[in-house]
């Protein structure tokens, strides 16, 4: 039991660890790519396992230019971002983009629109973790 | 299970040990990085998506309400804001995050105007806030002497005042108090929304009572980021409100049409569905008799 306990708080430290240097990280690798946008103040940076997956529901003003910066840390596989509406219609996807982690769109009406991130999965024994950033910025 | 249960505090003693070796002062560099560390995915998968729904979370920045007020030709009023002299009286961390929200949609109220003095003003009673919350992020002295040193540049200020506030969210989050950082976006979306609501009764105000209208989407998006943390006890109070403003807000009749994706002359991918929010004039009444009520709470 006291194994169990110690494993637990152990894996809780290494993950507030690591996720303490996802802010680094975001600060130092990913908020250059919005240079010339006001950033949005949410924060959307976590640890991703390779497989992971997470979805974002997002709300865009009308007659606005915004830029969405998806960035993993090299350790992981090149990450993957769709843009959605909300009837899953698919709008964009960085697969056959020549920048896979920058988007520059305009809005010509408000709407909500679905940021889907997906980590790849390598099919490793092993599976490697690390940071995935999602910042977004409009033009003021 | 067990054996693997003690396989995994042996990659955590490894990878915390890493950590720990990057966090040291002197390896800035390392700082920087990604640990590099490997885990084997196991049953603590769920929980870890349940965690990841609690940090993605996105709603716009009152900074792009501020901005639309201004846009339409308004000036600046600074008797609409919460008052910086009202910074003591916040006790107890609801009240706090709250209105280190409300002073964050101020702060950037009155830096899309351009208030230079307001602005260090509104910087530095959030700044009060946050120590008193113990938030060690984004709000602190080094961002004033920066502020200070860039407030002749309206562009550099909304920089560093939303990566400040940026900043702020990602340290509650990353220390385990995102239903904090919940009510602090809340508290930025009450704000926004309360101001643009003092404009809705001027002349010429159509965008502005489309964009109100159109918070029925943001506020389904908030209300959505909260069913996530179950019945937090901290949120009960702000939810209530937010689910008081649904109801007017559902009132609100949107209309939208098929997404389409174009082209722009520009080479801009542009994305629309012909959308429009709809606010009668006794709704828009309403929500700001409501709105006011629910801020005053908070701001008293």
């Amino acid at each position: 039991m006291k194994k169990l306990i110690a494993s637990i708080f152990l894996f809780a430290l290494v993950t507030v660890g690591a996720n303490a240097q996802c802010r680094a990280f975001t600060k130092n690798r990913v908020l250059p790519n919005l240079t010339g946008f006001v950033q949005n103040e949410n924060y959307n940076a976590a640890l991703f396992m390779e497989g992971d997956e997470a979805e974002l529901l997002m709300t865009f003003y009308g007659g606005k230019d915004y830029r969405l910066v998806v960035m993993a840390h090299p350790v992981l596989p090149e990450v993957e971002f769709e843009v959605l509406d909300t009837n899953d219609e698919l709008l964009y996807t960085n697969k056959t983009a020549s920048n896979k982690n920058v988007f520059d769109f305009r809005m010509s009406s408000t709407q909500q629109l679905k940021v889907r991130v997906r980590v790849p999965d390598s099919k490793g024994t092993m599976v490697r973790q690390g940071c995935v950033t999602v910042v977004a910025g409009h033009k003021s | 299970m067990k054996k693997k249960i003690v396989g995994l505090a042996m990659v955590g003693l490894v990878g915390f040990a890493a950590v720990q070796f990057t966090s040291c002062s002197g390896c800035q560099q390392a700082k920087t990085e990604q640990p590099s560390m490997d885990a084997k995915k196991d049953s603590m998968d769920q929980a870890r998506v349940e965690q990841l729904k609690k940090i993605f979370f996105n709603i716009p920045s009152p900074v792009e309400m501020a901005s639309l007020i201004k846009d339409q030709g308004y000036t600046y009023d600074k008797k609409m804001l919460n008052a910086v002299e009202n910074v003591d009286k916040y006790m107890g961390e609801v009240q706090q995050a709250v209105n280190l929200g409300i002073y964050g949609a101020d702060l950037s109220y009155a830096s899309i105007f351009d208030q230079k003095q307001e602005s260090m003003t509104y910087f530095a009673a959030a700044k009060k806030l946050a120590s008193a919350m113990a938030i060690d992020g984004g709000i602190n002295d080094s961002t004033i002497t920066k502020l200070a040193e860039y407030q002749d540049n309206r562009d550099s200020v909304l920089k560093i005042v939303t990566g400040a506030y940026a900043d702020l969210n990602g340290y509650l989050k990353e220390n385990n108090r995102i239903e904090v950082s919940a009510l602090v976006i809340s508290g930025g979306w009450l704000e926004a929304l309360h101001l643009c609501l003092q404009y809705a009764e001027k002349p010429n105000s159509d965008l502005i009572r489309q964009r109100i209208g159109e918070q029925k989407m943001v506020l389904e998006s908030l209300l959505k980021y909260y069913e996530s943390f179950d019945n937090k006890p901290a949120l009960a109070e702000m939810k209530a409100d937010l689910l008081e403003i649904q109801k007017e807000l559902n009132k609100v009749e949107i209309t939208a049409g098929k997404t389409t994706v174009s082209k722009a002359k520009d080479g801009v991918m542009t994305i629309g569905n012909g959308s429009k929010a709809t606010v009668k004039d006794d709704t828009l009444k309403a929500l700001n008799v409501l709105v006011k009520k629910i801020r005053s709470k908070y701001v008293a």
